[in-house]
């Protein structure tokens, strides 16, 4: 790692070296104190990753502090998509024109309400051949911030996208950057050149890293444009809800943008 | 002998549940997570009506419950 950036795991100096970040102080959109684990500040980089025991309240890691490590031994590698729950649409590219969004708020207001979308008739399946309905046939462009990331056992990257600091309300939404599909996929290319432009991201900055299977927060929130189709989560419409615990309360719809098919980060 | 029921005086009376409360904003500053809500009680009347949202949150270091297991994606 190169020496710009510096790992601090020792709760107290976490806890004054956060005191100190500018801005940080009651800043919208960071974890809960006692789930950081670590932080990583860099400098060159411009922001600094806190590193939490956050992950979905759904995933395997959350049954307890003994699930955790076994969670993460088993985290997927290589960038093969591992997940069977509505793979077919989670890997397709919908066709439709896009629509822009300067805000993820219009965004959400954009949705067709989480309740109708269960009532779906007909009704949305979880299995892997579940295509996209109708009203996920919609492609979004949205200028936004990037809060926090965790990639998944299914070896999706899960960005949790928000809005300016500035503005009110605080709102987020889940947006995904699929593990890949089979290279004989038609949307395989595109999911392959986002994903590797989110690495060529963290790679790019000192002490930039990848998110693991628990939740990584930015501070100051990340700069992010991004590109993709709408998906509805079916599979998560009852029982737990994607997000880390830290923002879930302000993750009104379990709409997605899933797959992520563009993606440019900037520094903050 | 049969027991005599006692009569509520009117000034004694218990205020009456209220039916509905307003819509629930869960965006609002210091909502639960609308997976955590088992349930919304509702009462008082007129103005003076208040939402009691429970759920299942409970501070991390109290015993630990058992979570219900759920098929990952």
């Amino acid at each position: 790692m190169p020496k710009s950036s510096k790992t601090i795991t020792n709760p107290l100096t976490i806890d004054m070296t956060m005191a100190e970040l500018p801005g940080a102080t009651h800043r919208k959109g960071l974890p809960a104190k006692d789930s950081i684990t670590s932080m990583t500040t860099s400098a060159a980089g411009g922001f600094t990753i806190l590193h939490t025991n956050e992950v979905d309240g759904y995933e395997e890691a959350a049954q307890g502090p003994g699930f955790l490590a076994a969670a993460k031994a088993k985290l997927p590698k290589g960038d093969d998509f591992g997940g069977t729950a509505r793979k077919a649409a989670k890997l397709s590219i919908s066709a439709a024109k896009t629509e822009n969004f300067k805000d993820v708020k219009a965004l959400i207001a954009s949705l067709v309400p989480d309740a109708k979308m269960i009532a779906h008739k007909p009704k949305i399946g979880t299995g892997p051949t579940s295509k996209r309905v109708k009203e996920e046939e919609r492609n979004i462009h949205v200028t936004a911030f990037m809060y926090a990331a965790s990639r998944e056992a299914d070896n999706d990257f899960h960005l949790i996208i928000g809005r300016d600091l500035s503005a009110t309300p605080e709102m987020y939404m889940t947006m995904e950057l699929s593990g890949l599909p089979a290279k004989t996929d038609a949307s395989f290319a595109q999911l392959k050149t986002t994903r590797d432009a989110f690495k060529a991201f963290f790679k790019s900055i000192p002490g930039g890293k990848l998110p693991g299977l628990t939740y990584d927060f930015y501070h100051p929130p990340v700069p992010v444009q991004i590109d993709g189709s709408l998906f509805f989560d079916m599979t998560h419409a009852t029982g737990q809800r994607p997000g880390p615990p830290s923002l879930k309360s302000r993750m009104p719809v379990i709409w997605e943008v899933h797959p992520i098919t563009k993606i440019v980060l900037k520094k903050p | 002998m049969a027991k005599s029921k006692k009569k509520q005086t009117p000034g004694k009376r218990r205020p009456k549940k209220a039916t509905a409360g307003p819509p629930l904003d869960p965006l609002r500053t210091g909502m639960p997570a609308l997976d955590s809500i088992t349930g919304v009680e509702v009462f008082g009347k007129g103005k003076r009506v208040f939402q009691i949202i429970h759920t299942d949150e409970v501070d991390e270091y109290e015993k630990p419950r058992a979570k219900v297991r759920r098929k990952k994606t």
